[in-house]
């Protein structure tokens, strides 16, 4: 009974070493997972288009951390897309605006946001954890606002 | 009457004589005035003690009156515990200095460290706003893991056009 307990303590001792040394080895890469959503922010109460429907509940709580004040946020369009370790990709949410996305060192992206003309507005690098966003936005007419959400799922 | 027999009429009133000498007790007392005397006031003094006596009630029960008294004698039995003799000099003030130093260092420590990670997270960020006609801003909400990046630019042409629908579409 005594020797079973040892020899068992023994292999759960063996077991930890092999999971530290995995853990210290490199990890397999694997692409990284974005969803870019494109939101319409407004004060109105019924939204310009019967069929948008208010973002997540989860996004909402998100958006009104920020210092921005609308009170309804309406999505008009979502995708999903992923690019490999140093790599990168474009998704477009709407006729007007597309989304570079580039994967640079460790947890870093660079994001490049184009307009209509395809013309560079802005760009963003930062680092971007799994779970965490980016929202860019700017006013529209009529005391809206647009807003173009990146969150990396993983 | 002597002592003896005075007992013995006390052991009679009490029902605990045996029947023999019960009964020569019962001649003797029908001959001597005296001994009746005797005892008929035995029997109102223990009907006078029996009737009149004060009930004494314990605020406790016996065993837990018993066990105060087995504590106290135990408390007094124990050795007197040595108390520790106060410090004195250099060694007394590090005694009562050390832990707030230690606390102060641990905070002193846990704030640099928070406000080197935050740096180099700033560090790390850079914004630029290619058609920007005056400067956007950046904020970063850490315990959200946001970043808002608000652009100054001109809301006509920016994702959709003068009205809300070109704005949507």
């Amino acid at each position: 009974m005594s020797s079973n307990r040892r020899r068992f303590s023994l292999h759960a001792l063996l077991l930890g070493a092999l999971a530290l040394l995995g853990g210290g080895a490199p990890a397999t890469a694997s692409n990284l997972k974005f969803e870019a959503q494109l939101v319409w922010g407004t004060n109105e109460e019924t939204p310009a288009r019967p069929d948008l429907k208010p973002v997540e509940e989860s996004v909402r709580q998100k958006l009104a951390a920020l210092p921005i004040k609308w009170e309804h946020y309406y999505e008009i369009n979502r995708e999903r897309f992923e690019i490999p370790p140093g790599g990168k990709d474009r998704v477009t949410l709407s006729e007007k605006c597309s989304v570079e996305v580039r994967s640079l060192e460790g947890k870093k992206v660079e994001v490049r946001w184009y307009n209509q003309k395809k013309e560079l507005v802005g760009r963003q690098t930062q680092p971007l954890g799994k779970g965490e966003m980016i929202v860019l936005g700017g006013n529209a007419p009529n005391a809206t606002c647009w807003l173009v959400i990146l969150k990396r799922l993983e | 009457m002597n002592r003896d027999q005075a007992l013995k009429l006390q052991a009679y009133a009490d029902g605990e004589l045996p029947p023999g000498d019960a009964a020569e007790l019962e001649r003797w007392l029908a001959a001597d005035p005296e001994a009746r005397a005797l005892l008929e006031e035995i029997r109102h003094t223990r009907e006078a003690l029996r009737a009149y006596e004060a009930e004494v009630r314990l605020p406790e029960s016996r065993e837990f009156y018993w066990s105060k008294i087995e504590r106290e004698i135990r408390r007094l039995e124990a050795p007197a515990r040595v108390r520790p003799q106060a410090s004195t000099g250099v060694w007394a003030l590090v005694q009562r200095w050390l832990p707030l130093a230690g606390a102060a260092a641990v905070i002193v420590l846990g704030l640099m460290v928070w406000e080197r990670s935050r740096s180099d997270r700033l560090a790390e960020v850079s914004a630029e706003f290619a058609l920007a006609d005056a400067e956007g801003f950046t904020y970063q909400d850490y315990a959200n893991g946001i970043t808002l990046v608000w652009l100054p630019y001109p809301a006509e042409n920016e994702p959709g056009g003068a009205n809300t629908e070109e704005t949507l579409n």
